[in-house]
């Protein structure tokens, strides 16, 4: 993006990643999950009042949204301490101590004294109805290589320690929510940066390289979902948008360009209704319900019949010199009609219908008229419509209603998605969110705690290593590989460092790109067949095929795979037998029929007697 | 309370608890309200609320630079006005009295801090439970006590407080309560009130700051169990561990059974009375219960207090006995199995059991006491140990004979009463 676009453009980035820790943070169930469910649990949760006597308007918007929650419980990685039958037993301090180390990696100051805080959340998430969190680190400052090559430093505000939430399984809309508590009390690092951030693609960058240095500790889960950012972001004129839970590091690009162009886009159309507003003051106040059903008795569009024949209701409303609006793109593929129709899905709509959508879509034409005469339709004048429930798409109106005639940017929760667009979820949380867990004791952070951190090599450390032993392309490359962790670990077994970078990163992108499954390739596997070419059991380019083997067959196990299908080494008396066996006299046609099982140095060295 | 060397820093500022700081410590800078100091801890290290909501504790002793920004605000008072608005006449009558003792489900979290406090006036127990302003009830707090410090003193003085709201009229009547010791409160209730109208005591496992709290729940299900038909002195908590519903237990067999878990109050030897179902305003009745009406209010307050509730235990001598026993004025036993105690100790207890009662539960907490099975029992037999089929729990049993011998001091007469249910206390049928 140009200077003019990131002008006042403030993005700030909370990481959150699963500390590979053996026990949960409060208890001591373990933090590998499993599938051995024994039971369910059913709770509510409800807002509660602040010490004003005030609800937190986003506490109070998810109580009255969620009711009732089923909890899947699982042997071995849950307790009464995360269905909340049970207090919190003592802090793992192990958990603690990565917190630590992360804190001298990022240059934060260390806390002397811990302590941990309740966050209210009552989606649901937490059983309790709040998340315990404690900050270890304040104030802390890492740099970011940039692609184009310049350094930028970014401040970390807080390192944070803090209690995985429970794994959302499946929403029914509306009601009940079902929930996995094995995910609960898994100990997690929330780092969280200045809003220095200019760019979705800057912001990638960041969050690159935050989760490198968190990963090079050695100390975080691996896998699916045990990494996720928020995103701070407001533009000049916006307002401060929280979005939730983007897993993806791709897409951290995408949701922030995205989040800038919605509130650029909205700020334009402000005017627009501050201009609609001037002319109809009172607008906020005349949303008027109409109830259509009728005009969909007899529908062709076979949705709304089928809603109809179950009971449910069409809903319209008129809204004023809004014709067009609608259509109006926020970014690619999101209109203003998606930005309105998110508020309708939090009241279990499955969305909005508009006026500025082509109807053939929905398979209804004719009615059209209809509803223009019904709504009392002007020229200029656009409508809404939903279906469903009658109490449901009243609300979902109403809330639709007020949105689109708002003349500010709201600032609020929004959920990404998996294309990079975001949703509305929920005002944002008031201040009034954090008290103390006054079940949990204070925990001083002991010279003892700092010294046995402080002795894990920092990541600068760890980066001059990597530029000793690698050439420096290779060594940017693996500085900024998601298999860094596994590369220390490969060199430390004696692995020849440009061996291990170019299986980690090249013959694993080649394998990618040939069509193999690479994603079933563990890391022990691959730590198995180098250590098989190690121990002279294989030749080197053996490896590759066996990766592509291993793809295929994950459970079987490296050592058995080469031996079944004959890629172990042909070495010495057995290299001399087969030379003589097979009458070959060249190195050449040897290496045509054996490159994958014999040496090609010491075959010539046979050779020549 | 601060610790010397963080004292003498906040006093050498000027600094008060509440008051808003910037500390410079070698390596950055913060500002954030001081916090009060809780016990634990190192209290040398200074707790500052940053403006983001999270405490952190700073070494006194790290602080380079304090100064102070601006002075503790006081929290802003509520508007009296919504109290002072005109209630709805409703005739007494139709009203449940809502009692406040104490306890978890009473409190309220002051958030700053986190400290607990008891919520004291009726307004503050509505605006914690804002359901209740639909309810037609009346609200009284009588004192706040965490419910390890009730005494049998407060249990008279809760009689007292039921017996003037019952000259008031009322449609049933709800106690707040701590629960540790709520079950030996409904047992005394139980002794000392014959009631026309419910009396259900209710607390809460779960702090009341928190979304999961058990409290909201309890409370209007107890407030439901009081304008029901069952005229009995009761117990209303969660039934499991969901929130779906509620168990009204005979506050003369319920027992504390777990140390945390929501469904911690348990029927002892008999099923609980009925099945309280908050969501569809549903009572299912499970067992006998006296009904609404039947019985004509009294009270009778008289107890005895000097009573010893004895664990025996594996290896007990005599002299360990003797001294528990001596002094008091009867004495509850908690036996092994069927209720035994070591046969060296049998002596002992008839000595002090041929002048004063001596009764026996069991540590098993479930089941029928016998003591024809075995040799011990049968001497405990010839000792008069009171207790003999029955199937009381210790509690009940312990408070029984303070009612008993606030009653009699007659040795016969007290055997006889012991052996007597009074309030369900005893049955004489087991079918699980």
């Amino acid at each position: 993006m140009d200077k003019e676009t990131t002008e006042g453009v403030k993005v700030g980035l909370e990481l959150h990643q699963r500390l590979s820790t053996k026990h949960k943070l409060f208890c001591k169930c373990s933090t590998k999950g499993n599938e051995d469910k024994s039971r369910e649990i059913k709770r509510k949760l409800h807002a509660v009042p602040s010490e004003l006597g005030q609800i937190d308007p986003a506490a109070l918007f998810e109580s009255k949204k969620a009711p009732l929650h089923t909890y899947d419980f699982y042997k071995g990685t849950c307790c009464l301490v995360e269905t909340d039958d049970e207090p919190p037993h003592e802090i793992n301090e192990e958990a603690i101590e990565i917190g630590i180390i992360i804190n001298k990696m990022m240059n934060a100051e260390n806390i002397d004294e811990i302590h941990f805080m309740r966050k209210t959340v009552i989606d649901g998430s937490n059983t309790s109805g709040f998340q315990r969190t404690a900050i270890v680190g304040l104030n802390g400052k890492i740099m970011v290589i940039l692609s184009n090559g310049k350094e930028k430093e970014v401040g970390i505000q807080t390192i944070a320690i803090e209690e995985e939430s429970c794994g959302i399984i499946g929403e029914q809309k509306g009601s009940m929510e079902r929930f996995r508590l094995d995910r609960l009390g898994i100990p997690l690092v929330e780092i969280a940066t200045t809003p220095v951030i200019k760019s979705g693609k800057e912001a990638r960058e960041v969050a690159e390289t935050i989760g490198l240095m968190l990963r090079s500790t050695g100390k975080m889960m691996r896998g699916i979902g045990t990494i996720r950012q928020d995103i701070n972001i407001s533009v000049p004129g916006g307002a401060r948008v929280e979005v939730k839970g983007v897993q993806d590091l791709d897409l951290i690009e995408k949701v922030v360009d995205n989040e800038i162009s919605r509130q650029k886009k909205l700020i334009e159309l402000i005017q627009k209704i501050n201009e609609i507003k001037k002319k109809n003051p009172n607008i906020d106040g005349e949303l008027k319900i109409e109830d259509v059903t009728d005009i969909f008795k007899n529908t062709k569009s076979k949705f709304i019949k089928k809603a109809v024949e179950k009971g449910n209701s069409v809903l319209a409303a008129k809204l004023k010199s809004m014709k067009g609006f609608f259509g109006t793109e926020l970014y690619p593929e999101f209109r203003y009609g998606s930005e309105l129709s998110g508020y309708a899905k939090t009241q279990g709509m499955g969305g909005i219908i508009h006026c500025d959508e082509d109807m053939n879509k929905y398979g209804f034409t004719e009615e059209i008229a209809e509803l223009a005469k019904k709504l009392k339709l002007e020229d200029d004048d656009g409508w809404i419509m939903v279906v469903g429930e009658k109490p449901k798409c009243e609300s979902a109106l109403a809330l639709v209603y007020k949105r689109a005639y708002e003349t500010k940017v709201p600032e609020e929760t929004r959920r990404a998605d998996l294309e990079g667009k975001t949703h509305y979820m929920r005002p944002l949380p008031g201040a009034a969110r954090m008290y103390p867990e006054t079940d949990v004791q204070p925990l001083k952070i002991t010279k003892e705690i700092v010294k046995k951190a402080e002795s894990a090599p920092s990541f600068k450390e760890i980066e001059e290593k990597i530029k000793k032993i690698l050439n420096p392309e290779m060594a940017q490359k693996m500085i900024r590989s998601d298999k860094l962790n596994l590369f220390l670990e490969l060199i430390e077994e004696g692995i020849e460092p440009t061996l291990a970078a170019v299986t980690c990163e090249d013959t694993l992108k080649t394998l990618r790109r040939d069509n193999f499954d690479v994603g079933k390739i563990g890391e022990e596997s691959i730590k198995e067949t180098l250590l098989l070419y190690k121990e002279g059991r294989i030749v080197k380019s053996a490896i590759p095929e066996l990766l592509k083997l291993i793809s295929k067959d994950p459970k079987a196990g490296a050592a058995a795979l080469a031996k079944q299908m004959k890629l172990t080494k042909i070495t010495g008396k057995e290299l001399k037998e087969l030379l003589a066996k097979e009458n070959i006299k060249d190195l050449q046609s040897l290496m045509i029929r054996y490159r994958l099982n014999v040496d090609p140095q010491e075959a010539k060295e046979v050779m020549k007697g | 309370m601060y610790g010397t060397k963080a004292a003498k820093l906040l006093n050498s500022k000027a600094v008060e608890i509440g008051d808003s700081v910037r500390i410079k410590t070698d390596r950055n800078e913060y500002e954030g309200l001081v916090m009060p100091r809780i016990e634990t801890g190192d209290t040398n290290c200074i707790i500052l609320k940053l403006s983001n909501g999270y405490n952190i504790g700073i070494e006194a002793e790290r602080i380079k630079e304090m100064s102070k920004m601006e002075s503790k605000k006081e929290t802003p008072k509520k508007d009296k006005v919504e109290s002072a608005k005109p209630k709805k006449q409703v005739d007494p009558k139709e009203e449940v009295v809502i009692l406040g003792c104490g306890g978890t489900i009473a409190s309220k979290i002051e958030y700053k801090t986190g400290a607990v406090f008891p919520a004291i006036t009726s307004e503050e127990l509505v605006e914690s439970f804002p359901q209740l302003k639909e309810k037609k009830i009346r609200t009284r707090m009588l004192f706040s006590l965490l419910s390890e410090n009730v005494t049998p003193q407060h249990w008279i003085e809760i009689a007292n407080a039921i017996k003037e709201e019952m000259e008031k009229g009322c449609k049933g009547i709800v106690l707040m309560h701590g629960t540790d010791t709520m079950h030996y409160t409904a047992a005394a209730l139980s002794y000392m009130v014959k009631t026309p109208v419910p009396i259900v005591l209710v607390g809460a496992q779960r702090s009341s700051d928190r979304g999961s709290s058990d409290n909201m729940m309890n409370l209007l299900s107890a407030i439901l169990a009081a304008e029901s038909d069952i005229a009995e002195v009761t117990v209303c908590m969660h039934a499991t561990e969901n929130d779906d519903y509620c168990y009204l237990h005979r506050g003369t067999k319920v027992r504390k059974m777990h140390t945390s878990r929501r469904d911690a109050f348990k029927s002892i030897n008999e099923q609980p009375i009925a099945k309280v179902d908050l969501d569809n305003e549903r009572i299912e009745i499970l067992s006998d219960y006296t009904q609404r009406g039947k019985t004509k209010f009294a009270i009778d307050t008289k107890l005895n207090p000097n009573v010893a509730l004895i664990y025996i235990y594996p290896g007990m001598k005599r002299q360990q006995l003797k001294e528990m026993l001596q002094n008091h004025d009867g004495a509850v036993l908690m036996g092994t199995g069927l209720g035994h105690i070591p046969t060296e100790l049998i002596d002992v207890t008839k000595e002090f059991s041929s002048k004063k009662p001596v009764a026996i539960t069991s540590q098993t907490i479930y089941g029928r006491l016998n003591l024809n099975v075995y040799e011990t029992g049968r001497n405990m037999q010839d000792a008069e140990i009171i207790g003999h089929l029955l199937d009381w729990t210790p509690e009940a049993a312990f408070v029984k004979l303070m009612f008993v011998l606030g009653h009699s001091k007659e040795i016969g007469k007290i055997r006889e009463m012991m052996n007597t249910s009074l309030a369900g206390e005893i049955t004489e049928r087991q079918e699980e």
